[in-house]
């Protein structure tokens, strides 16, 4: 139970992700390629059933596909980056030169590294106990691979420079 | 408690001046029934005897009513939650008790109050299940009434108590289980019984741990009946809502584990429950000692 929500909860906000970042017009068509970079199979799993089924605002058909290395990157429309691989930030980002894919990571820091989006946990207002699933920003990324995010997700996210 | 041979000893010794005196009246013939396990035609008999105007006010023919009724009862009736004959009997012994001002009966009435009562606490064990609790908890309450008229002990009744509202907490949930989107106010009834538990024993490591689980299970419904395309902002308000419940469930929890450090389904609630508020250390502090309770119990 404890596992499945955190991927329910992380699976929902990439499809919000999904929904209030726009991609250039070349991204549009075809399918909607989400690449996962990381050995938690269960959380991929549960992000290919429960995205797959869905498709994008653009009518795409959402594919979930796990990489195995960073060249395998570039045909992504979104890579997730699980904690366990972050060290492959540099060799992912030197593969998407040029091209329009969010980098999206989970672990502290890595907004900082470069990462488009950062999962985080944030402590509540008021409260020394209890942590919210929350993500970063970095805009400086997101207009690198020339993204566009709604205010919806800048209010919420927190923006890291 | 005392049984009906004992009873009948002590009723007979009651009533051996009265029967010298009138030996053919309806009171005698039914004592003389009873006695002789004929409980139909004594309750002829002492229905007669209570027309009569001096019976009225007379707390041994009160008794005897109550005795007959009670047989009655135990012939036709058993095991039926809405028994008029036990209904009857308690009546007839509670108005044997108003009369009664030498308390020559209150010993015998009491044996039979207590048998009777016990009898309710029966029915509402065998009655308590998703289908008929509500006939349970009338029972359970008759049961407390009469219980509280004979034993003055205030101990037993808030053991009673604790037993059936621990008892009656799991029907709530299992009921609420079976159907969470409609029966949510089954929830709330099971919180209520365990609050009742709680409020007369704080340390029921019992009402503590399953108050914890009912809390934290509120909250892991919460998440897994959401609608997997919610909106940001209401995907925001459900971690809110979920983390708000997951920390309710946390001091019932905590106070189960100090109540017993080592009892692995506590530990393993408060891992769960750290895990789901993000808190992964604390999380990981307590799965490491539920591992070595398991270690310890091999």
């Amino acid at each position: 139970m404890n596992d499945v929500s955190q991927y329910k909860f992380k699976s929902q906000y990439v499809y919000n992700f999904i929904k209030y970042i726009e991609w250039p017009d070349n991204y549009k068509q075809g399918n909607f390629v989400i690449g996962i970079s990381g050995s938690n199979q269960d959380l991929f799993d549960f992000f290919k059933s429960n995205l797959e089924v869905r498709k994008t605002v653009y009518n795409q058909a959402i594919e979930v596909k796990s990489i195995n290395s960073a060249s395998e990157a570039a045909g992504c429309s979104l890579v997730y980056i699980l904690s366990d691989n972050s060290n492959q930030l540099p060799e992912i980002v030197s593969k998407l030169k040029g091209k329009s894919t969010l980098i999206l990571a989970e672990k502290e820091g890595m907004a900082k590294q470069g990462v488009c989006l950062n999962f985080v946990y944030v402590s509540q207002s008021g409260s020394d106990l209890g942590k919210k699933l929350s993500f970063e920003y970095n805009m400086a990324a997101i207009d690198k691979y020339k993204l566009k995010i709604s205010d919806q997700l800048l209010k919420i996210g927190i923006e890291i420079k | 408690m005392l049984n009906n041979k004992k009873i009948f000893i002590l009723f007979s010794l009651v009533c051996f001046a009265l029967f010298a005196k009138a030996q053919d009246d309806a009171f005698t013939k039914a004592y003389r029934f009873v006695t002789a396990e004929n409980a139909d035609s004594a309750k002829y008999y002492i229905d007669m005897a209570m027309t009569e105007k001096n019976s009225q006010n007379d707390p041994m023919v009160w008794f005897l009513k109550g005795l007959i009724y009670k047989e009655m009862y135990k012939r036709y009736e058993k095991g039926n939650a809405e028994s008029n004959y036990r209904k009857i009997a308690l009546e007839a012994l509670t108005k044997s008790d108003g009369l009664d001002s030498t308390k020559e009966y209150s010993t015998n009435n009491r044996s039979l109050k207590y048998w009777l009562a016990s009898t309710y606490y029966s029915d509402a064990a065998s009655l308590l299940d998703t289908i008929t609790y509500n006939t349970s908890i009338t029972c359970f309450y008759n049961y407390m009434d009469i219980l509280a008229t004979v034993d003055t002990s205030k101990a037993n009744l808030k053991i009673a108590e604790i037993k059936f509202q621990l008892a009656l907490a799991t029907v709530y949930t299992q009921i609420y289980d079976s159907d969470k989107k409609n029966k949510i106010d089954f929830l709330n009834l099971a919180k209520n019984a365990y609050n009742k538990v709680l409020t007369n024993d704080p340390n029921n490591i019992s009402a503590n741990f399953n108050m914890g689980i009912l809390y934290y299970n509120q909250a892991a419904t919460l998440i897994v009946q959401q609608d997997f395309e919610i909106d940001i902002i209401a995907l925001n308000d459900i971690q809110d809502n979920s983390i708000k419940l997951f920390k309710e469930s946390l001091p019932f929890m905590e106070k189960a584990y100090e109540l017993d450090p080592k009892r692995a389904e506590t530990l393993m609630g408060l891992s769960g429950i750290y895990y789901s508020l993000n808190e992964f250390e604390k999380s990981k502090l307590f799965q490491k000692k539920l591992e070595e309770v398991q270690r310890e119990g091999k």
